[in-house]
């Protein structure tokens, strides 16, 4: 028998529980059966073909295009939003006085509803009308037709997802600034420290689990995109913004390949999950 | 007795079918329908999941391309089981739109609105440019003089608006030309490619040419001819309606020019209703609706509130038809048209077909390809996709 305690927290998860279970749990599951078949998402029969959906996913060109694309996509968005993040962050914490202004702007992306923020960069961004070309024309500087470009369409959006990530790297990292011992930085100053050295010896590595967190939710977030590149170029031109996401929903909705399309979710899933296991590993290193 | 009818119908299409659903009420007043509307993308999705948890709606209306999927789901009721025989149940109906409807020779649906494809012009782009207005061009010589006067405006404005976004969109656009040259798209049995051809060559290559050769259109995203940023586009009747109220710009329409010794064709669209299984009672008033809706009567006001194309002789030849093609001029062509159009192979590999041959034409559009190898590869991966990898 369960305690009167034991009893108590199992009633109080169980609304929770129920949730992950109907929501996360359940629909997992039945994606890793579901891609063991060849269904197409209504056909009465769903056929069983082993790892056929995993081997061909192998074979896949467009799904070599799409890995290429989601990775590049995830290291642009992932190291600018960082680094970017983390230089702001610093001059936030030097301007104490109008840093809650500058905090609500940067932040304000974030919380900006993708399906506006993508239409209003799809303008911008127009050959024609948009304000980004005409100021590069004003300048003389080549203008390119970026959501119609294959060379310059993943640039495009991935300046849309860092702009939409930057603010939350941006608040993490102040976050984390001034919680920072201030004793060290009393000891340092009194041996005669300067800024530089400020920075890069005390600064940056007492920032290290800081910016990890930063980084490893931002390649979950990069790796799993789909929003507002649905919305400005829906993949293309040619592929060349075709993230995993955006490959699997393809497959699966609009091909009804639906029992590939549960084998792309599952290789993603695995990515994901070695990427932060990997990450997490190198933390702990360092800290050890 | 309430029962669900699922489709996509917003906007004025929407409200037109709240009209005529108050209608079907006041006649049965024991059966209350309830037009339940998603946005496209997701009609089929919510169908797939309601079908799958054997919570389907009594009745729903939705895109021919998704019947092959929909008919092999084993939930959708024999209509002509249902309405007295398949011949009573379809009528006067256009036996094109039927290719649509059967499965394993039952019928398990019936059309309840078509459309297609014909050219739209802007009228002031065309004075601009010193054409003509009211003489379009007819073959795609005269198209090609036409884009190529307008693309010389400068600023930016194509003359013509070329659709080169992979997916259903870009082949949809692209059959017409096939048809139109002879090349075809399947073999009768819908079992192989037949566009690889020395006719299939000449109509890319047409299109193809009018980017590279002629800048006289962009690869790029769809939208300029919105802004009156493109002298013409290929569009379906359903934008007429939203062109006479907010188009910034005076636009004409036309029938699709043919290559010269070409045939006249057009990409045929629209819905079908259909029935899902359920209690008898649900099938019952399902069946009452369908007849009712897809009558004579009730469709011709259908179409006048929604500008489809009727889906029977006796509609097309109503008064009330006739009428409203007076009054909307930029509808004739599409009228005209209607019987030029061709069906897209009603098979459940369509969408794989149509993805896969979009795909490898877009780099052909980019000018990174050249046509024989674009259509080669797309013949490569038709064959593949029709094989179900």
């Amino acid at each position: 028998m369960l305690t009167r305690q034991a009893r108590t927290a199992y009633l109080l998860i169980a609304p929770a529980l129920v949730l992950f279970i109907v929501f996360t749990a359940y629909p997992f599951l039945w994606s890793a059966q579901i891609s063991f078949t060849n269904w197409d998402g209504m056909n009465e029969v769903k056929e069983f073909v082993g790892f056929q959906n995993y081997l061909n996913l192998f074979k896949d060109p467009e799904f070599h295009q799409s890995i290429k694309v989601t990775i590049v996509y995830t290291s642009l968005v992932t190291i600018i939003s960082t680094i970017l993040g983390f230089g702001i962050a610093l001059q936030l914490q030097r301007r104490r006085k109008s840093s809650a202004v500058y905090r609500t702007i940067f932040f304000s992306p974030v919380v900006t509803a993708t399906v506006a923020a993508a239409v209003v960069w799809q303008l911008l961004f127009d050959p024609f009308v948009g304000v980004i070309d005409i100021g590069l024309r004003a300048l003389h500087l080549p203008a390119p037709n970026w959501l119609s470009d294959p060379t310059w369409s993943l640039v495009a959006v991935s300046i849309v997802g860092i702009w939409k990530r930057l603010g939350f790297a941006i608040i993490v990292f102040a976050a984390g600034l001034t919680s920072l011992p201030t004793a060290c930085y009393e000891a340092a100053e009194v041996d005669g420290i300067n800024a530089w050295q400020r920075l890069r010896y005390l600064t940056i590595p007492l920032m290290k689990p800081v910016t990890a967190l930063v980084i490893i939710t931002g390649i979950i977030d990069s790796v799993q995109v789909f929003d507002h590149i649905f919305l400005m170029t829906s993949g293309g031109p040619m592929g060349s913004t075709n993230v995993l996401s955006l490959y699997l929903y393809n497959q699966g909705f609009r091909l009804f390949h639906l029992g590939y399309a549960s084998a792309v979710g599952w290789t993603l899933f695995l990515l994901v999950l070695i990427a932060t296991m990997l990450q997490w590993q190198f933390a702990r290193r360092d800290k050890s | 007795m309430t029962i669900e009818f699922w489709n996509y119908w917003d906007g004025g299409n929407g409200k037109a079918l709240a009209g005529l659903v108050a209608e079907f009420h006041k006649k049965n007043p024991n059966i209350t329908v309830k037009p339940v509307t998603f946005p496209w993308g997701d009609l089929l999705t919510k169908l797939q999941a309601s079908i799958a948890s054997g919570n389907a709606p009594a009745l729903a209306a939705t895109d021919i391309a998704w019947m092959a999927n929909l008919h092999q789901s084993g939930k959708l009721l024999d209509l002509g089981a249902g309405l007295g025989g398949v011949k009573k149940a379809t009528g006067d109906i256009y036996p094109a739109l039927l290719a649509y409807s059967m499965y394993k020779g039952k019928l398990q649906s019936l059309p309840v609105s078509t459309n297609n494809l014909s050219l739209f012009y802007n009228k002031d782009l065309f004075r601009k440019a010193g054409l003509n207005p009211n003489k379009t061009p007819t073959t795609w010589p005269e198209l090609r003089t036409a884009a190529m006067a307008i693309s010389k405006l400068g600023n930016g404005i194509q003359g013509m608006e070329i659709y080169v976004q992979p997916g259903e969109g870009l082949t949809w656009q692209f059959q017409p030309y096939l048809w139109q040259s002879g090349a075809g798209f399947l073999n009768k049995t819908n079992t192989a490619p037949t566009f690889n051809s020395a006719a299939g060559k000449s109509a890319l290559q047409f299109l193809v040419d009018l980017i590279n050769v002629d800048k006289a259109a962009t690869a790029g995203q769809w939208g300029a001819f919105d802004k009156g940023q493109a002298g013409m586009r290929i569009d379906g009747s359903w934008m007429v309606g939203g062109y006479r109220d907010n188009a910034p710009f005076e636009f004409g329409t036309a029938m699709l020019p043919i290559p010269v010794g070409g045939v006249h064709a057009t990409n045929m669209g629209g819905e079908q209703i259909m029935a899902f299984k359920g209690t008898s009672a649900k099938q019952a008033a399902a069946l009452k609706f369908i007849t009712w809706f897809t009558s004579t009567d009730v469709q011709a006001r259908w179409d006048v509130k929604t500008n489809f194309m009727p889906i029977r002789a006796s509609v097309a030849d109503s008064k009330v038809i006739l009428k409203h093609v007076a009054s909307e001029p930029a509808l004739k062509a599409f009228i005209d048209q209607q019987k030029y159009a061709y069906a897209r192979p009603a098979i459940t590999q369509y969408p794989a077909v149509s993805d896969a041959f979009s795909k490898a034409l877009e780099p052909a559009f980019y000018g990174k390809i050249s046509v024989a190898e674009a259509l080669a590869n797309a013949d490569a991966a038709v064959r593949k996709a029709l094989s179900g990898k």
